[in-house]
């Protein structure tokens, strides 16, 4: 096991490099290059602007030192978690970042354990109940949900359940009211979870079609095992053969699939931040993206995909508990 | 005074259409029952029928299959699923083969015991590990702490196979039904799990239903014989009578087969097998007109049944 | 060779047997014909015309004869035209027939310029389905090559492979997309090929150069399994060359599973498009598209219920059709499944 644990921390040392290099190789192919960015200086509003930019970037990046000692100053930079400022309002890239990561957090948090809560129950029972009326119904239900670009879902649910002519049950914008809320913490509480409604219900529906219907064919293939013939026929009730039987070895590529989604829990939706005003990650990109404020665009780059790492790597860890032959030094394909 | 009797028990899986087509069998007290078939004859959809473990889609067409001695005989056809889940593990248990694929990988081969036991019996666990650990000792497993705590992917075949015989008796049920225990185990310690079972049953007092696709292996430890092919039961009795007088003409294949390495013996003209009559049709060198039609289960003498159009016998 | 048709047969068998398989095979069929078809379906030239005695298909050919005529204006004796049945071009715009709802005239309404909206469905169906389909193809490719290279060959390249699947893993592939995207365009100068990428290729080629990691970890899988077969190792022994083996003898066994990813790809890649299209960074805004009809939608919401409905449903049709073939295909290429 400790030589599993030893090999799988090692191998982050390349991927971290890779990180850093592609995130390097980013900002050079940005406009690092000072006519351009004198081009786009005038373009705004004259000389002064393309100055002030290009002094930044040239702070920032060192672009008139050698290549390989810019890159080990931004591999240091990275290290120190420091990005410089935002080109936008010149405040640290780091601060607008903290700002932002707590909200995305809570946002897809919430999305995440709504998810598996409902997912997993569904897919165990659909896997079990196959071929019936139910299940091939849930499943085009599912496959149906799991269709639906979520920027329209967004834009239908705001125009039919929030402000405007139709039902106004929720708010259109941001993550809370700007007037007070009476009620005093419980109050504010309230007032979020109501904001962050519907929100929620476009991240998660998604997910949660993708994940029932995940867990229901690893269980089917799971259903299909020899052990499972021997566990009936100890004569165990039938729900311990499901649960403890059937599931727990669903559990192993389940565990794979948390990997894959990792990226996406710290990423914060695009689109549906940018669409409902909330100020999380996720717009936060968006915006920097179209005022082409670099610092912030390459710490946030940066940042997601070194957490995204860290959370592999947890992953990875955890298939320790999961499956017992990676424990006692079974092989794994790294 | 038989303990199992199944009669003209057909059924009909999914992909496969018609795998038992009235099969019958009897099995007695304290007696091992070889039932030896090729591949594809049927014998592992009887031990699963006998248990109703049968996959979704299966179909039960006919027949009846009566377990129990005396007043408690019951059909197993017409239990509920709460009554022969009561009857699986404690009256009826299976050792499965493929020891590789039989066992829950995640999972302790003890807590796999334990959990057998625990299902039937009201104990507490720690009585229920020692119950576990004596098993593991009486099939001959050394160090039984150290294999509770271990996992399937740790463990030799021989010694997985073990750890499901010892799965198998932890009930002392009536009947054992021990599905190719041994055609996945390296030749050199197939006798020490044959015999392990032999002894079980003569010790014990259990009946086994011992499948198997080699008659050797049948005959180190059978006290009956039966023949299977292609879904039904040609010929069953006494070892000795079936062995050394075989009447029907596939056994005797069987026989020759496992013996020594030679051409199994074939009909002159090749046939195509013919639908309503005997299964052997095609492959049989004796076969006449008369042999379309299905073959009875005849008496050729005290408890030696045949199917055969070309032996003479008593009507069953 | 034989026994390979006649499991692409059985496959066809068992994906035919689901009507749901079905359904998505005929919308997906039938948004090719639109999209291959748009002109002759909305457009602004006639199908065939008779015009002073001679034929004319002008949306195939137009002779310079015939080049700049006015057509929806011929009311000459002697001149007939059958014209598409929605006589619009998705681009033209009316400034006189701004928001209208559907009506005869114009089946799904017009949006804030006087553009046809079916117009733009139709034409928008093109844009989706080369997007989707040629960036799919992309990173399929590179997907396979990178993935049966890994897989094959093990050792150091596997290594390299592997982490550098991981890092592009590590980007959330959305923004990576964006940020991509800001760049406006990208050169690629090979040896003596310059290449610049802009607009629909910039997408395609973004799309498909985030997408290739599923496929390559699959096709690496595959290829781990098979690789360990008896007739690899009778190849090798016969002294076949690596890339023979690779793509004579493994490559087509791992296919099946690449095409089911490839299928669900597709939608992916459409609703990508969209999404890139909806937040202002995907196609021109003069290539149509139903990412960007949703978004120009946004200020009219609640009163052109038609503008956001449309394009939308498109979208979603769309992305159905082509995840209903991607399961049935799923399972009628596995050989367990017996339901």
């Amino acid at each position: 096991m400790w030589n599993y644990i030893a090999k799988r921390f090692l191998l982050i040392i390349p991927t971290f490099i890779g990180i850093s290099v592609i995130t390097f190789l980013i900002i050079h192919m940005a406009p690092g290059d000072p006519s351009k960015i004198k081009e786009m200086g005038t373009f705004s509003s004259g000389e002064k602007v393309a100055r002030e930019v290009i002094e930044e970037t040239r702070r920032l990046y060192g672009l008139d030192m050698p290549l390989h000692r810019q890159y080990i100053r931004w591999l240091g930079r990275i290290v120190r978690l420091d990005f410089g400022e935002s080109l936008v309002d010149h405040r640290p890239v780091i601060q607008k970042i903290k700002e932002a990561l707590p909200i995305t957090l809570a946002l897809n948090f919430a999305s995440i354990f709504l998810i598996y809560l409902i997912s997993i129950p569904t897919g165990v029972v659909s896997a079990v109940r196959r071929g019936g009326i139910i299940d091939r119904f849930t499943m085009l239900l599912l496959l149906i949900l799991y269709s639906l670009p979520s920027f329209w879902v967004a834009s239908m649910l705001i125009t039919y359940l929030a402000g405007g002519e139709h039902l106004n049950l929720f708010p259109v914008v941001g993550y809370r009211s700007l007037d007070p809320v009476p009620g005093g913490w419980w109050g504010q509480l309230l007032d979020i979870v109501w904001h962050l409604v519907l929100p929620v219900v476009c991240l998660t529906y998604g997910g949660l079609a993708f994940l029932s219907r995940f867990t229901r064919g690893v269980l089917l293939e799971v259903l299909g095992e020899e052990y499972l013939i021997t566990a009936r026929a100890k004569g165990i009730p039938e729900r311990q053969v499901i649960w403890r039987h059937a599931f727990r070895n669903a559990l192993v590529p389940m565990t794979t699939l948390l990997g894959t989604l990792l990226p996406a829990l710290l990423g914060g939706s695009v689109i549906i931040e940018q669409i409902f005003s909330i100020p999380g990650m996720g717009r936060l990109g968006f915006q920097s993206i179209l005022s082409r404020d670099y610092p912030t665009i390459m710490a946030i780059a940066t940042i997601q995909a070194l957490v995204t790492l860290f959370g592999l790597l947890l992953v990875d860890l955890a298939y320790i508990a999961v499956d017992p032959r990676i424990r006692l030094g079974g092989r794994r394909d790294v | 005074m038989s303990l199992l009797e199944v009669k003209g028990l057909k059924v009909d899986l999914p992909t496969c259409g018609n795998v038992l087509n009235g099969v019958s069998l009897t099995i007695g007290r304290g007696e091992v029952c070889g039932l030896v078939g090729e591949s594809g004859s049927g014998k592992t959809t009887l031990a699963l029928s006998i248990l109703r473990l049968l996959p979704k889609g299966a179909k039960i067409k006919g027949g009846q299959i009566l377990f129990g001695m005396g007043d408690e005989k019951n059909d197993l056809l017409s239990l509920s699923a709460a009554e022969m889940r009561k009857m699986r593990g404690r009256l009826i248990s299976m050792v499965p083969q493929e020891p590789g694929k039989a066992l829950n990988p995640v999972m302790k081969v003890g807590d796999q015991i334990l959990e057998a036991i625990l299902a039937h019996k009201k104990i507490t666990k720690d009585v229920g590990r020692r119950a576990v650990l004596d098993l593991l000792r009486s099939v001959c497993i050394d160090e039984p702490e150290r294999i509770y705590n271990s996992y399937p992917h740790e463990l030799s075949g021989g010694m997985k196979q073990r750890i499901l015989i010892a799965m198998g008796v932890s009930l002392s049920p009536r009947l054992i039904i021990a599905d190719e225990p041994t055609s996945a185990l390296d030749p050199t310690i197939r006798a020490g799990i044959i015999n392990l079972l032999g002894e079980i049953s003569s010790s014990t007092g259990t009946s086994i239903l011992l499948i198997t696709h080699d008659m050797e292996v049948a005959s180190a430890i059978a006290t009956h014989i039966a023949v299977m092919y292609k879904g039904m039961v040609l010929e069953s009795g006494k070892k000795e009578e079936v062995l050394q007088g075989s009447l029907h003409p596939y056994t005797g294949v069987l026989i020759a087969a496992s013996t020594k390495l030679c051409k199994p013996r074939m009909p002159e003209d090749p046939a195509s097998p013919s639908r309503d009559g005997c299964p052997f049709y095609e492959r049989c060198w004796l076969r006449k007109e008369v042999c379309k039609k299905m073959p009875e289960m005849k008496m050729w003498r005290g408890g030696h049944l045949v199917a055969c159009h070309m032996v003479e016998g008593e009507d069953v | 060779m034989s026994e390979k048709r006649s499991y692409w047969r059985g496959v066809w068998l068992r994906f035919k047997k689901r009507p749901a398989a079905m359904f998505g095979l005929s919308i997906a069929i039938l948004l090719l014909l639109a999209a291959i078809f748009a002109p002759f379906i909305a457009g602004e030239r006639p199908i065939v015309m008779i015009w002073k005695g001679k034929i004319y298909a002008p949306i195939i050919y137009e002779p310079r004869s015939i080049k700049g005529l006015d057509y929806k204006g011929l009311m000459d004796a002697d001149a007939r035209l059958i014209m598409p049945p929605i006589p619009y071009l998705p681009n033209t715009y009316n400034l006189d027939e701004v928001l209208l709802p559907p009506s005869k005239r114009h089946p799904l309404g017009t949006d804030e310029q006087g553009r046809d909206v079916a117009s733009q469905v139709i034409w928008g169906a093109r844009t989706s389905l080369v997007v989707g389909i040629l960036s799919v193809f992309l990173y399929t490719a590179i997907g396979l090559l990178l993935g049966a290279i890994a897989g094959y060959f093990g050792g150091v390249i596997d290594m390299v492979v592997s982490r550098l699947i991981e890092v592009m893993l590590c980007f959330p592939s959305f923004f990576l997309m964006l940020a991509l995207l800001a760049m406006g365009s990208v050169s690629i100068d090979l040896m003596n090929i310059h290449i610049k990428l802009s607009g629909i290729h910039m997408i395609i080629f973004v799309i498909g150069i985030t997408g290739w990691t599923g496929v390559a970890r699959l096709v690496r899988g595959e290829v781990l399994k098979l690789k360990q077969l008896e007739y690899v190792a009778a190849a090798k022994v016969a002294g076949a060359s690596p890339s023979r083996i690779i793509f004579r003898h493994i490559l087509p066994h791992a296919i099946s599973p690449v095409v089911v990813v490839a299928t669900f790809g597709v939608a992916s890649a459409i609703l990508a498009e969209s999404g890139l299209s909806f937040l202002g960074f995907g196609v021109p805004p003069y290539v149509p598209s139903w990412g960007g009809m949703l978004s120009r939608a946004q200020d009219f919401m609640d009163t052109c219920w038609w503008l956001v409905v449309v394009p939308g449903a498109a979208i979603f049709v769309t992305t159905l059709a082509y995840n209903l073939i991607g399961e049935a295909l799923r399972d009628a290429m596995d050989p367990r499944l017996v339901v």
